[in-house]
């Protein structure tokens, strides 16, 4: 479902020179997978998937999501990705159902649509109540439900998360949980990122290690414990780490 | 691009900014609150004005010698107070009496004389009241004598003479109108034109909702346009806004205009008005474009605000232009944007309505809109303006908390410049006016050289790295004189091409001619030449090649910050018509001290560049013999050739000097930052 061939990005600091954040990367992740991105800060997480989000371009390489071409085709890819990350902000001055009637209508979808879904989302996530007070108004937990929304809206095959749950109370991070595990389910193909061990440990199918740029390995928890020969995530990412060293 | 999608953008955007309480304020508030007050207070202002003269006594002094008929007929009058001095004209001086009435005897002729000030309001009332009562007494004289011989006084007066001012009210109105009006139309569509523009660039940028729309399928392109329209839209209904106050309040006779509605009577037509709403169109697009295109290059609100300072500037100095009396609108000030508009505005206020320059001044404003989107669209694909790393202005008022810098961001620098304008506007106008050439040696000093120099000081920048102070190879030194002569003949030659195509530029170079001749002063040469070359060579290249260029050059490639600094160097300039040849100075100014990375350079080229200017306007055999040098006339194939040559020349040693430099450097594997 995702695929990335040598995928890299180099940046031009006016003031660090050139910085290598992320170096060649291919991964390949099948339908109803949840895979998990795994890194220190500055690892080049959120790089990589704005990527394949087609926010940045990347400098060499190239990837497939759903069968089209990350340089060849980005608008297939904008409507087949649900793109959400700490820094995907919502519009504080429009209200949950106008956002979502505002991204239907440039996803295409006709108004009808728009409405029944948007409906149907606000059940299922329980926010009816909120569901017309501007965001600017609503707990930090109600917006993530809005981004929540506003990424599932168009039903895309594929969700991208970049740390969805970084800087949440345990609550909300619950409801995020929630949600990538139902999605899995109903068969969306998940990428997500986290530098939380416990959390990688607990929802994936498959983790990539990514360090300074680059994936040292990407594998099941088991196989990758099995590997190194330890039990924590933790110890056998700095084995890794120290290997690649 | 998908117009469907640009509508929806639209109308989000518009719902967005219109809940947005700043930018309603700004566009509802002001033009409500701004016109009642300001045709309050001038008429307050103008009546009390002259009311509060005309109702104050004139303290005079009489002699002993006047005759009591004339001494009665000024007693009974009660506009006058009568003291006795001992030095009636010193007192006069010392404002303690506004007049003085005495007799004489001259060549046999009796001759009344009223001793008076011109300069003082009052003393010049004050002569009029006395010459009326003059008047009386000498038709009291007249009536006597004819009578005596049974004449009747009419006998006289063959006529009267009565004046009629033939200007209408509505053209004297559209005068006053026309030049104050269209500057706060102007002023007051910028500011509703920026907070928008911010909010919808530079804010979604901060507050992270650009990155969630641009994972959601919709094109760069359209979703820049919908946000042009918008900010457009506002600019647009703000101007509407304005106009509609000012009509109301106007003619509702709502607020109390006392003395000025003597002098205007606002005639505007139904279809002068529709005019004026049409052209607010072409206006609306240009600042939106031109804010916009800013903005994308802040990363937060507040740099944002920064950089639109200098545009708002920019924009604000044409309507000057348009305000000063005997510029009228034609084809090819219709090509230039603000000051088309702001011309524009006045005609119609004025009851003209030139079509064909309505539609010449919308199609290029519009025309520069779209090209100014086009390149914008280019820099919102730019990833590094989208997501470059956090960088804040430098700006604290609290000295204790600025880190040292090598050199000022470009929004600094760019604060620094505005402030200059602003500085030299306002104080530098008033002071070269007064003290004439001492005034421009003390603001090249003290409003350009001192408050950059304290800039510097303030945020703790490396005087070194951001003055570009460094050393020149010798042969770069010659290359620079001979670059300096060369861009003379450069700058004629565009002068003249100038002249050809805008005839008008003429009258503004004599009357600078005039600010530089010194045929009428007692100067001496060495003074002039420290006034006119060397104090503009420091005090302007410290601020241009030195602060501007070492910041522009490390954020944006190197050309674009040797272009830019070249164009401001020419907006500094101010005179539309100096702009073009300033430019092209400031653009080869630019380049040296980038590449030679020392501003001695720019500073010997400044001072050759002035001092030859200095040395032509006082030496008028030289420009008789040759009239080109003052792109009077065109300059013949050869000396065009030697001047390019001189360029050229110029440009190649300057280059072999710091290729000189750099192999000189390398050989010593010199240890300094090569930062
Ligand atoms: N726009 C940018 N310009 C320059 N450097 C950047 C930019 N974005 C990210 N970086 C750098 O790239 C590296 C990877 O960053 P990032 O992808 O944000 O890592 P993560 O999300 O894993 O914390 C970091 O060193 C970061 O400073
Ligand atoms: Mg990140």
């Amino acid at each position: 479902m995702i695929e990335t061939q040598a995928i890299s990005k180099t940046f031009h600091d006016p003031k660090r020179g050139e910085i290598h954040a992320v170096r060649p990367v291919s991964i390949d992740i099948g339908q109803g997978e949840i895979f998990g991105l795994l890194g220190p800060n500055g690892a080049g997480k959120t790089t990589l998937l704005r990527m394949l989000a087609t926010v940045l371009t990347p400098t060499s390489g190239s990837a497939t999501i759903n069968g089209f071409n990350l340089l060849g085709d980005p608008e297939a890819i904008k409507k087949s990705i649900g793109f959400l990350s700490g820094n995907t902000r919502l519009y504080n001055r429009l209200t949950p159902r106008e956002i979502l009637s505002y991204f239907g209508a440039l996803h295409e979808m006709p108004p009808d649509q728009i409405r029944t879904r948007s409906d149907g989302i606000f059940q299922m996530l329980e926010m009816t109540e909120f569901a017309d007070r501007r965001i600017e108004k609503l707990s930090t937990g109600q917006t993530q439900k809005t981004s929540i929304a506003r990424t599932i809206l168009h039903d895309p095959p594929v969700y991208i998360l970049d740390e969805p749950t970084l800087g949440l109370d345990i609550l909300t991070s619950r409801t995020i949980i929630r949600f990538i595990r139902e999605s899995a389910q109903s068969g969306k193909t998940i990428l997500f990122s986290t530098h939380y061990m416990e959390e990688a440990e607990m929802l994936c199918d498959r983790i990539g290690l990514l360090h300074e740029g680059q994936i040292l390995d990407a594998d099941t928890i088991e196989n990758l414990r099995l590997k190194k020969n330890r039990t924590h995530l933790a110890d056998v990412f700095m084995a890794y780490i120290e290997e690649a060293a | 691009m998908n117009w469907k999608k640009v509508t929806i953008v639209y109308r989000k955007e518009i719902k967005d900014t219109l809940r947005d309480k700043r930018t309603v304020m700004m566009m509802i508030l002001v033009p409500i609150l701004l016109y009642p007050l300001l045709f309050t207070t001038m008429g307050q202002l103008m009546t009390t004005g002259t009311k509060k003269l005309e109702a104050q006594k004139s303290v005079i002094a009489l002699n002993d010698s006047l005759p009591d008929m004339l001494v009665g007929i000024i007693g009974s009058e009660d506009h006058f107070e009568i003291t006795f001095q001992d030095d009636p004209v010193e007192a006069i001086r010392e404002k303690s009496i506004q007049g003085y009435l005495t007799s004489r005897t001259k060549e046999d002729t009796l001759q009344y004389v009223v001793y008076f000030d011109a300069a003082i309001d009052k003393s010049r009332l004050c002569q009029e009241r006395l010459s009326d009562v003059l008047d009386i007494y000498r038709e009291e004289i007249q009536t006597e004598r004819l009578s005596k011989k049974s004449l009747d006084l009419s006998i006289l007066h063959p006529f009267e003479i009565d004046l009629e001012n033939i200007a209408p009210p509505s053209r004297m109105g559209g005068m006053f109108l026309g030049s104050i009006l269209p500057m706060l139309l102007i002023v007051t569509m910028v500011l509703g034109a920026m907070y928008p523009a911010i909010d919808l660039t530079a804010g979604e940028k901060e507050r992270g909702t650009l990155e969630t729309i641009l994972t959601i399928p919709v094109q760069r392109l359209e979703l820049l346009f919908g946000k042009f329209l918008t900010v457009t839209t506002t600019a647009f209904i703000t101007g509407l806004l304005n106009l509609a106050s000012m009509m109301l309040v106007y003619t509702s006779g709502m607020v109390q205009m006392g003395e000025i509605s003597k002098h205007l009577e606002f005639g505007i037509t139904p279809f002068g008005l529709l005019c004026l709403i049409f052209s607010l169109i072409p206006f609306a697009l240009f600042i939106s474009a031109a804010i916009i295109s800013v903005c994308l290059f802040a990363r937060s609100f507040k740099e944002a605000q920064n950089f639109v300072t200098p545009v708002y500037l920019l924009i604000m100095f044409p309507t000057f232009i348009a305000m000063m009396p005997g510029v009228e609108l034609n084809r090819s000030l219709a090509l230039i944007p603000v000051v088309n508009i702001s011309l524009l505005f006045r005609e119609i206020f004025l009851n003209n309505y030139p079509t064909e320059l309505i539609s010449l001044t919308f199609i290029s404003n519009a025309i520069i809109a779209v090209v100014f989107i086009v390149v914008v669209v280019k820099l919102f694909n730019a990833e590094s303006i989208l997501f470059g790393e956090g960088q804040s202005v430098q700006l604290s008022l609290n000295r204790s908390q600025i880190r040292p810098v090598p050199r000022l961001l470009p929004s600094s620098a760019l604060l620094v410049f505005a402030m200059v304008m602003l500085l030299l506007f306002y104080a530098g106008s008033y002071i070269q006016l007064r003290f004439g050439s001492w005034g421009i040696f003390a603001t090249e000093w003290g409003l350009i050289f001192i408050p950059v120099i304290l800039a510097l000081w303030f945020l703790k920048c490396n005087l070194k790295q951001s003055l570009n102070i460094g050393k020149v190879h010798a042969l770069s030194v010659l290359g620079t004189l001979f670059m300096g002569l060369g861009a003379f003949g450069a700058v004629t030659l565009v002068s003249r091409i100038q002249m050809e195509l805008f005839p008008e530029a003429m009258e503004v170079m004599k009357s600078l001619e005039k600010i530089l001749n010194m045929s009428d002063t007692s100067m001496h040469p060495a003074i002039g030449y420290l006034i006119f070359a060397f104090s503009p060579a420091v005090c302007e290249e410290v601020l241009f090649r030195g602060v501007l260029l070492s910041s522009f050059k490390k954020h944006i490639p190197a050309w674009m910050a040797v272009v830019l600094v070249g164009f401001l160097f020419g907006v500094f300039h101010v005179y539309l018509i100096r702009i073009l040849p300033t430019a092209l100075l400031g653009i080869l100014f630019a380049y040296i001290v980038y590449r030679t990375g020392s501003i001695w350079t720019s500073i010997l080229a400044h001072f050759v560049h002035n001092g030859l200017a200095f040395t032509l306007i006082n030496t008028p055999d030289l420009v008789e013999k040759f009239p080109w040098l003052t792109s009077e006339a065109w300059p013949t194939a050869p000396v065009i050739m030697l001047m390019t040559g001189l360029l050229v020349a110029g440009l190649v040693l300057i280059e072999l000097g710091c290729r000189m430099n750099e192999r000189i450097s390398a050989g010593n594997a010199s240890m300094e930052p090569i930062d």
